[in-house]
């Protein structure tokens, strides 16, 4: 057995531990014994309610969502060969919070399903990672730092028109609106849970199967083309791809910044840059950290509930600052 | 000499341009006005006309305010930019809002009975702790500072603090009392706000207009500033705490107004030059406008709702700011 498959296991094994610690945590705790009862079915009848339509959703929501995010941030890393790049900076959230606002005000609320709202929140993030990487390009390529601070001033400008929309609609709609862009999973239910898992299904085998692309686009231009790929292409379909993991999965949570950031990184120092490993290694550390965010949101400060965007935007800048001063340029 | 003129010239233009721009906010309302109204409002004050009374009581001071917010951001973030040498510095970017939004709240919670006078202390408290920690992370980076890794982490250090705040926000449930502070908005503004905001914004700009020869030469670059006799050191402790007087009293009043310190030193350095006497007094005049119109527009755009000043300089400002970053990371060729 190779290092990395070991160590991808043990990665997983943690998970599956966290998984089960954070279904026992909550207002009413549950022992080890009457969780493992309540799962397989035989359990006290209160205790299979709340976990059965509460905590097992929400922590398999959870765990999608940030598999789901990591991946997209691993897939952006590759694509714009800038190890800075994330979906939330980039302006999936910002995009897909304008994209989910707007179907809201022209359709009204009845079109918004689990089902129709990740459609939405993808058009509106594709536009906007589109635009971000749009007016950071120029003849000589795209530089880190342009595409950074674009992906910001962006946001920011999407971050006011959306506001300014929703200033003006109905209150009710506008509540639902802003129950997406908040990044909480205190609505998570089965439907989202089997929404996000449909689109995972769909998308990651086209993931993993253009895994060895995504090894070659880390090379230089010349060499790549050498090799005889269409890069544009292959950067478009990978952008759009990466696009619809993140956007699918914040229509899901609202917007989560930096956790694309940090999984991939981390996953980076266990397996290494190639992304055979990389790619289910990342996912998984996505996982990981989401979920100890929403847990310690939804446990530490009950009964109030920070959202777990806040709490990974907390612990993820920090992170961030560091890669700024430890890397180079 | 040529020059002189022009500039004196520009700064005549946009005087007249900024006071028919407020005489044009006194204006516009629910109630409806005369410009009559609007004169004796002004210099001859009578209370028991309805009109007058909103003019003086309502439009007036909220006019006043935004001029100086927009005047008190925009010099600092000329200031910034002389002194830092870099195109992309401003009170939004280098972390002075978002710190003192953050420091607000800190003292919304420690304080319950929080005054105006009590916020505007913390205020710069926030701001000069926003700066410092911005600056230090640029200034421990490996490679030291560079223009856009100052602005880089300028964002994070910003996105970093709008985190803590909204988690405390969130915690303590103090949504209503933050959202006033956090978009931008200078409704329901009363002389004594004006006065307060006066306070901090005199000593502030005074000391933006004499450090302006200085500023001029520290843009040059530190050597050419140290060769030519010029105390640095003293110039930059100065300029940092006029940046934090401006900011720090502009965030207390209106909350973060988003971009308008990156943008408008920009117009004010492409019609006269990079000589800091005259960009500072037109860049104040500039920003003001942007203000003002800013604030008119947030009143009338939809009809009877207010929207957030800080919305419009946000949108208006993070196109300007996008281009900016376009230019600037091509002419140094990037850091990678």
């Amino acid at each position: 057995m190779s290092s990395h498959l070991r160590t991808l296991l043990l990665v997983l094994a943690i998970v599956i531990v966290a998984s089960l610690v954070s279904m026992s945590l909550g207002s009413h705790w549950m022992s080890p014994t009457s969780l493992a009862s309540s799962l397989l079915g035989y359990g006290h009848a209160t205790h299979e309610m709340i976990l059965w339509s509460f905590r097992l959703p929400r922590v398999l929501l959870v765990l999608l969502v940030g598999w789901a995010i990591a991946i997209s941030g691993v897939l952006m890393q590759a694509v714009l060969r800038n190890d800075l790049a994330e979906p939330g900076i980039l302006g999936v959230a910002t995009g897909g919070n304008l994209g989910v606002t707007l179907a809201l005000i022209l359709f009204g609320t009845q079109i918004a399903s689990p089902w129709s709202l990740p459609a939405m929140s993808i058009a509106g993030g594709l536009l906007a990672v589109l635009l971000v990487c749009g007016l950071a390009i120029d003849r000589s390529g795209i530089y880190p730092a342009r595409l950074l601070l674009t992906g910001v001033a962006v946001s920011a400008a999407l971050g006011s028109f959306t506001l300014v929309l929703s200033l003006n609609i109905d209150r009710q709609i506008y509540a639902q609106a802003l129950a997406w862009a908040t990044g909480s999973f205190n609505k998570a239910d089965w439907n989202y849970v089997l929404a996000l898992a449909v689109w995972l299904v769909v998308l990651m085998p086209i993931v993993l199967a253009i895994c060895p692309v995504l090894n070659i686009l880390r090379l230089r231009d010349e060499n790549v083309i050498g090799l005889g790929l269409n890069v544009f292409q292959w950067r478009v379909l990978l952008l759009v791809l990466a696009v619809a993991l993140g956007a699918a999965a914040m229509a899901m949570s609202g917007g989560i910044v930096f956790l694309g950031l940090i999984a991939p990184h981390l996953a980076r120092r266990l397996v290494g840059p190639q992304h055979g490993w990389l790619i289910p290694a990342a996912g998984l550390m996505g996982m990981l950290l989401l979920l100890v965010a929403d847990t310690a949101g939804r446990t530490l400060f009950a009964p109030v509930e920070i959202p777990a965007g806040i709490m990974v935007g907390g612990v993820g800048g920090i992170y961030f600052v560091y890669q700024l001063m430890t890397t180079k340029g | 000499m040529m020059r002189q003129v022009a500039s004196w010239f520009y700064c005549l233009l946009f005087a007249a341009a900024l006071l028919l721009l407020m005489g044009l906010s006194l204006r516009l309302g629910p109630t409806p006005t005369s410009s009559w109204d609007a004169w004796n409002a002004c210099f001859a004050y009578d209370d028991a006309s309805d009109a007058q009374f909103a003019i003086r009581q309502i439009r007036l001071p909220r006019t006043i305010l935004a001029a100086i917010i927009g005047a008190s951001l925009a010099t600092s973030g000329a200031i910034m930019q002389g002194v830092t040498r870099n195109d992309l510095a401003g009170p939004t970017i280098m972390g002075l809002s978002s710190g003192g939004t953050f420091c607000l709240l800190l003292g919304l919670l420690l304080l319950p009975g929080l005054g105006f006078n009590q916020a505007i202390w913390l205020s710069f408290l926030g701001a000069g702790l926003g700066y410092f920690t911005v600056y230090s992370v640029a200034f421990l980076a490996r490679g030291g500072i560079t223009p856009v890794r100052l602005a880089l982490a300028g964002t994070v250090v910003s996105i970093l603090l709008s985190a803590f705040t909204q988690g405390l926000t969130i915690y303590f449930t103090l949504h209503d009392e933050m959202l006033y502070w956090t978009v931008g908005g200078i409704a329901n503004t009363s002389w004594p706000q004006v006065a307060t905001a006066l306070l901090p914004a005199l000593p502030g700009m005074l000391a933006a207009l004499l450090l302006a020869p200085s500023i001029t030469l520290l843009s040059l670059g530190e050597e050419v500033a140290g060769g030519l006799g010029q105390r640095t050191q003293l110039v930059r402790t100065v300029a940092t705490l006029s940046v934090l007087l401006l900011t720090g009293g502009a965030v207390a009043v209106a909350g973060p107004v988003g971009f308008v310190g990156v943008m408008t030193p920009h117009l004010a350095r492409y019609l006269v030059g990079y000589d800091y006497r005259k960009i500072i007094p037109l860049t104040a005049l500039l920003g003001a406008i942007l203000t003002v119109a800013a604030d008119i527009a947030s009143r009338t755009a939809i009809d009877g709702q207010e929207i957030p000043l800080g919305l419009f300089t946000s949108m208006i400002g993070a196109t300007f700011f996008i281009a900016l970053a376009r230019r600037r990371s091509s002419q140094r060729g990037g850091p990678h």
